[in-house]
């Protein structure tokens, strides 16, 4: 017993596939297979890039009323038409999506601060710790997100900002439980105990193995948070307890506009188009990275 | 494979300089948690466990799930905290060491793991796993780091260039292989091996165990190989200890426990294992043994066995057997030698 490669075909030098250094390369070859979800990020990008390039792409002032020319269908000098004062439905969506995409962003960035590191407390120290934990957050998801939303702002006075962090405050559960039910598993996984067999130290263990296996699912809810998001300022912002006028973002120029709907559908039409999309293109992107970011297992043999 | 000739070419180590690692009187217990108004109660996994390994030593631990095989092995690494009895590891002792001597004593003992798909963290490529103990007990710096990495693979009989693939790229036997090439990373004295081949096909498991066989020769290893399979065992181990109900049943040379088995217990598992002539197989006594292993939270009086043993004897019933030497070598602990 002298060679350490046994003989036989079967042996530990087999061939493998071609190499595949860097996780990013594993994680783009399968995110080339999820069609849907790569034109959900395409649209994202256009409307991201969109709002950020407003001031060269708005044909017009989006504050600058006209009232000769009101209820203007689309056409003519206004791509989109223009609203019960006069102005371009175009530029001002283009603007109203700055406040909307931000507000959702304000939303997911509050959850993920506030449920991330609580989760992962929970998961795992276990025990009493995370009874205390998983209590109050049990206690956060009886509340219903909107109402809250809408008795902090009746208290704060109307704004998108306080508005939005409440209901950022409301999703973190969503992010306690999600990060604590992912942490809980891989505790149990053997890896774990062989980090600690090994005698890595319980800090290290969570950074270097907990927390980037953890990661993959955390961006998935990202993603389908931000959707939720995006419909929760969309209804605040049609009860008016949302950005002020003459801002406006798309839930704000539904509300404006809905008076006029059967007259000038054009003014609800496109900014409900945005967000429905919007949506759309959240969620699908979430269900595309799951697909591509989770364990991969070895198909075949 | 013919395990039993491979067996006889073991040579019995001597022991110089006493056992690499021994275990006294070892307990362990696990609390139960009781229902939703019911306190919970104890649960003794190992009772009273005795094991000496020695220098470039196999010692097999064999029994049913259950047993408490797997949780010697984790208590032995104070991976789980015995609630009674010494373990040493050259002398030291292990089981009264602090927090830091214990990390410190980590990188003399090491485990592998019995399944080798989740043994290894999938997110990060297999050199990063492998440099872990490295990287918690030497800090090398990145040269030393990835040579180092570079040479485990290939003791363990995989390319260098490996280290930057991730598990998946590998198989169950590659990836065991790149399981011990973590555990034998840092030298260490022991190796306890939890059912280290049980989750790999047969071709495979001769491969591994050859493995683990030459990396002994070369390195001094002393392995605590457990084990359900028997011929597993026989191939590789120089001594066998038979564990049941957390208790051990049987010790002695591996050649003794086969040929001879002294422990009803052990017979009964022994005459489970197929035997390749189909005319000895067909003449051979089959013991089989009724009902299942007790409720280890509520083991029997007397002899933990006497309430499956074909041969108990009332004396079991009430009176637990004493260890004694058993005839031929080794030890048992049963009435029908006392």
């Amino acid at each position: 017993m002298t060679t350490t490669a046994p003989t036989d075909g079967l042996d530990g030098r087999e061939a493998l596939a071609p190499p595949e250094p860097t996780a990013r390369a594993r994680f783009v070859r399968r995110f080339r297979r999820q069609l849907p979800a790569q034109l959900a990020l395409g649209y994202l990008v256009v409307v991201v890039a969109g709002v950020a390039l407003a001031p060269l792409l708005a044909t017009h002032d989006p504050l600058v009323q006209n009232l000769n020319g009101v209820l203007q269908p689309p056409g003519g000098g206004h791509v989109l038409g223009t609203d019960d004062l006069g102005r371009d439905v175009f530029s001002r969506a283009l603007y109203a999506g700055r406040v909307s995409l931000v507000a959702a962003a304000e939303a997911v960035g509050v959850a993920v601060l506030l449920g991330v590191v609580p989760g992962l407390v929970a998961g795992y120290a276990g025990k009493a710790v995370d009874a205390v934990i998983m209590r109050v957050t049990d206690a956060l998801m009886s509340f219903p997100p909107l109402i809250l939303a809408i008795a902090f702002v009746g208290v704060l006075g109307p704004s998108l900002t306080n508005a939005m962090i409440v209901i950022g405050v409301i999703f973190a559960p969503r992010f306690v439980r999600l990060v604590r039910g992912t942490v809980i598993a891989i505790r149990e996984e053997t890896y774990i105990e062989a980090s600690r067999s090994i005698g890595t130290g319980t800090a290290t263990v969570i950074r270097r193995h907990v927390l980037p296996n953890a990661l993959s699912p955390l961006i998935v809810q990202i993603s389908l948070t931000a959707a939720m998001a995006m419909l929760a300022e969309a209804s605040l912002s049609f009860l008016g307890l949302g950005v002020q006028p003459p801002d406006a973002s798309w839930g704000s120029m539904i509300e404006r506009g809905f008076r006029y709907t059967a007259s000038a559908p054009w003014l609800t039409v496109f900014p409900g188009l945005l967000i429905a999309l919007t949506v759309l293109a959240f969620n699908l992107l979430g269900d595309g990275l799951r697909d591509s970011l989770g364990r991969e297992i070895r198909r075949g043999s | 494979m013919t395990h039993a000739a491979e067996a006889e070419t073991h040579v019995d180590p001597t022991v110089p300089g006493g056992p690499v690692a021994e275990v006294e009187d070892l307990d362990v217990e696990f609390t139960l948690r009781g229902g939703l108004l019911g306190r919970g109660g104890t649960l003794r996994a190992v009772r009273g466990v005795d094991l000496h390994i020695g220098e470039r030593e196999t010692l097999g631990l064999v029994g049913e799930s259950g047993s408490g095989k797997s949780t010697t092995g984790r208590a032995m690494l104070r991976l789980v905290e015995p609630t009674r009895g010494r373990v040493r590891l050259d002398g030291e002792d292990v089981t009264a060491m602090g927090r830091g001597d214990l990390r410190a004593a980590r990188r003399r003992m090491q485990m592998v793991f019995q399944d080798p798909y989740s043994s290894l963290d999938p997110s990060m490529v297999v050199g990063e796993s492998i440099a872990e103990p490295l990287d918690t007990h030497e800090g090398l710096d990145r040269a030393a780091r990835s040579a180092r990495v570079a040479e485990l693979l290939e003791h363990v009989g995989l390319r260098g260039a490996y280290a930057q693939r991730y598990p998946y790229e590998f198989s169950g036997g590659q990836r065991q292989r790149l399981a011990i090439a973590r555990a034998i990373a840092l030298n260490p004295r022991l190796l306890v091996c939890d059912e280290a081949v049980s989750a790999l096909d047969v071709s495979t498991q001769n491969q591994i165990l050859n493995l683990l066989e030459d990396l002994q020769e070369r390195f001094g290893l002393s392995y605590l190989f457990i084990a359900h399979d028997l011929a597993v065992v026989r191939h590789i181990a120089h001594r066998v200890a038979v564990m049941y109900l957390g208790e051990i049943v049987e010790t002695a040379p591996t050649d003794r426990v086969f040929d001879d088995p002294a422990h009803p217990y052990t017979r009964a598992l022994l005459s489970a294992v197929p035997v390749p002539n189909p005319r000895r197989q067909r003449e051979r006594e089959r013991i089989i043994l009724s009902g299942e292993m007790p409720d280890a939270a509520n083991p029997p009086p007397g002899c933990c066995f006497h309430t499956r043993c074909p041969q108990v004897m009332d004396v079991c019933r009430s009176v637990a057997p004493p260890v004694v030497a058993a005839p031929g070598g080794g030890t048992v602990r049963c009435h029908l030698h006392t």
